[in-house]
């Protein structure tokens, strides 16, 4: 059962140009020249219910832009969208209560409420029928803000306040969460408090979460499926153990060394970092054999060797650069 | 409706936590109303009535105009709209299960609440001290008075609503506002249309002066029912235009909507 689909969706903002100098601004006045840029140009993917797909890609590229046409806040240029099999613009408001939003860097809540408050409130506005205490209470221990519920909003730190927006966006059991860059600005361990917590709600209750970040470990540690965008096209849709078996064939080894030795000149191996004993190199195993690179080493003189995949981080910048 | 009815009341709640906010409008209205009343009482030297206002009528009808235009403007008409579409926040508030511009409407309204009764308080007793009880008071005519009362917030509300909508348009919409709040001050709060050349009035009348400030203030210290019936069709004439504008105005709009980092 498909959650959301999206075909050949395109969207292009029209943009003011500005030329330099006091007379270009001037003449800018009386004709404005405008340039138009495809923010989103041809798109087509699908989510299966309960999926947890990260849509990412570098800034600029669209990812927001798509969010807010699959949540009816902005009207596509061309393309269709089908999210519950409702159309965003036409069933803005009846989709409304099947969808749940997270802006991470936009606070949905009002700040001179409490978060109870403000959860008694979109608990009217989204009509939840039954017990509304009951449910915020299940979200608020899910959600560990407890403690805080009854502090104005405008008190609380980054991290607390992300919580109570997500417990927020969720009063109404939505069936898809789209979280847009839910973790931005915060500190390690709330964001990976963040993160089990999105990933217990998924399994617990199947909630289809669409997630752009840029942040590797949200996408890491949540998603099993990766779609990457650039300059508004999908560069990459796949599952994240493709990519990563896709890409890691290069594998980094760090060596500790009892001395210093030369280091000759393999095909295949590039030295990342030789200072003194501390060498650390990239292999690309289609290249050369790792065993090979290896026998190079005098054996005896390895104190320490540690191998690794090349970081996921790298990954999908090597794939962003491919791509423009 | 429950759910804007919620809206007006957390606008309410948040209001309650700024009350002192309210004691620096207190104190400009205090010395606005106090130098028209110099003013006026300067005027009227021995003369009772001019124009068919007593000098104590005039000095009500400043009262209660300088009321609409302290107690019931709020930042979220005035500012908040504006900022929204600006910001690209307008966004976040279309894909909640509610009417954008309802919401914008029942939260000014949440917000004046406070406004509205400190300042009918403040106004009555600074009234009683600066001119003594009004006259001309019937008690009769409070509940029609309130009716026009009302009527004048919501269309001085309409069209701040309307201005904000501009926003989708132009960069800077500052310079509508200040035009509308200009004809308020300079035809709709200092005296009645019945002091201004007769050449002015058909302009005044047509104007949103008319409907905002006059009706009420009129209906307050003079009242008639033949002038309340015509008021009040002016009222609703502006009422029902001004909404089809905003209807029009935002759904071009919101198709236009960008928004700010994607």
């Amino acid at each position: 059962m498909k959650a959301i689909e999206v075909s050949n969706l395109s969207k292009t903002f029209k943009v003011k140009t500005k030329k330099r100098g006091f007379w270009n601004g001037l003449k800018s006045m009386l004709k404005p020249t405008y340039r138009i840029i495809n923010a989103v140009d041809g798109i087509g993917f699908s989510v299966d219910k309960g999926e947890m797909v990260a849509f990412i890609g570098p800034n600029g590229a669209g990812k927001s832009t798509c969010i807010k046409m699959m949540s009816g806040i902005l009207y596509p240029d061309g393309g269709t969208i089908n999210v519950l099999g409702m159309d965003p613009v036409r069933d803005r408001r009846k989709l409304a209560y099947r969808i749940g939003t997270v802006f991470g860097q936009k606070e949905q809540l009002w700040i001179h409420l409490s978060p109870y408050d403000n959860f008694m409130f979109f608990g009217t506005i989204y009509d939840i029928e039954g017990d509304l205490e009951k449910r915020i209470d299940e979200l608020a221990t899910l959600f560990e803000i407890t403690d805080f519920i009854n502090t104005p909003v405008k008190s609380l730190s980054l991290g607390q306040r992300i919580r109570a927006e997500i417990v927020a966006s969720l009063l109404h059991k939505p069936d898809i969460l789209f979280l847009d860059e839910p973790t931005i600005g915060l500190d390690p361990v709330v964001k990976n408090s963040i993160r089990k917590l999105i990933k217990k709600m998924n399994k617990e209750l199947n909630t289809t979460v669409f997630l752009t970040s840029h942040d590797i470990g949200d996408i890491e540690k949540l998603c099993k499926r990766v779609i990457i965008i650039n300059k508004g096209s999908i560069v990459r849709d796949d599952k994240m153990s493709n990519l990563k078996y896709k890409y890691f064939d290069k594998k980094i080894v760090n060596v500790k060394l009892s001395e210093k030795i030369p280091l000759e000149h393999i095909d295949g191996v590039k030295i990342l970092k030789d200072r003194n004993t501390n060498v650390k190199f990239e292999i690309d195993t289609k290249v050369a054999n790792i065993m090979d690179v290896l026998s190079n080493l005098d054996s005896e003189k390895i104190l320490d060797i540690d191998f690794a995949n090349v970081p996921l981080e790298e990954v999908i910048s090597e794939i962003y650069k491919e791509d423009t | 409706m429950r759910k804007y009815i919620l809206v007006a009341k957390s606008a309410l709640k948040e209001q309650l936590q700024y009350l002192g906010n309210l004691f620096g409008g207190f104190f400009v209205y205090g010395i606005i109303v106090f130098v028209f009343l110099q003013l006026w009482m300067y005027i009227y030297q021995g003369s009772s009535s001019i124009n068919g206002y007593s000098l104590n009528q005039l000095v009500w009808y400043i009262v209660i105009t300088e009321f609409i235009v302290f107690a019931m403007n709020s930042p979220v008409i005035s500012t908040e709209i504006s900022n929204d579409i600006k910001s690209g926040k307008l966004a976040y508030f279309l894909n909640k299960p509610y009417h954008y511009l309802i919401f914008v409407l029942f939260k000014h309204i949440g917000t004046i609440i406070p406004a509205i009764i400190s300042y009918i308080v403040f106004g009555a007793i600074m009234g009683i001290v600066y001119i003594g009880p009004l006259e001309t008071f019937q008690i009769i005519s409070t509940p029609f008075f309130l009716i026009n009362l009302t009527l004048g917030g919501l269309i001085f509300a309409l069209i701040y609503i309307l201005i904000g909508l501009l926003s989708f348009w132009v960069e800077e919409n500052a310079p509508f506002k200040w035009i509308f709040s200009k004809i308020i001050i300079v035809l709709g709060i200092t005296f009645p249309l019945e002091f201004m050349p007769s050449w002015l009035r058909g302009f005044v009348k047509l104007s949103p002066v008319y409907t905002v400030t006059y009706a009420p203030a009129k209906m307050f210290v003079d009242f008639s029912f033949d002038e309340f019936f015509s008021l009040i069709m002016a009222q609703g004439i502006y009422i029902v235009v001004l909404i089809i504008l905003i209807v029009i105005a935002y759904r071009k709009g919101v198709r236009r909507l960008n928004v700010n980092g994607g």
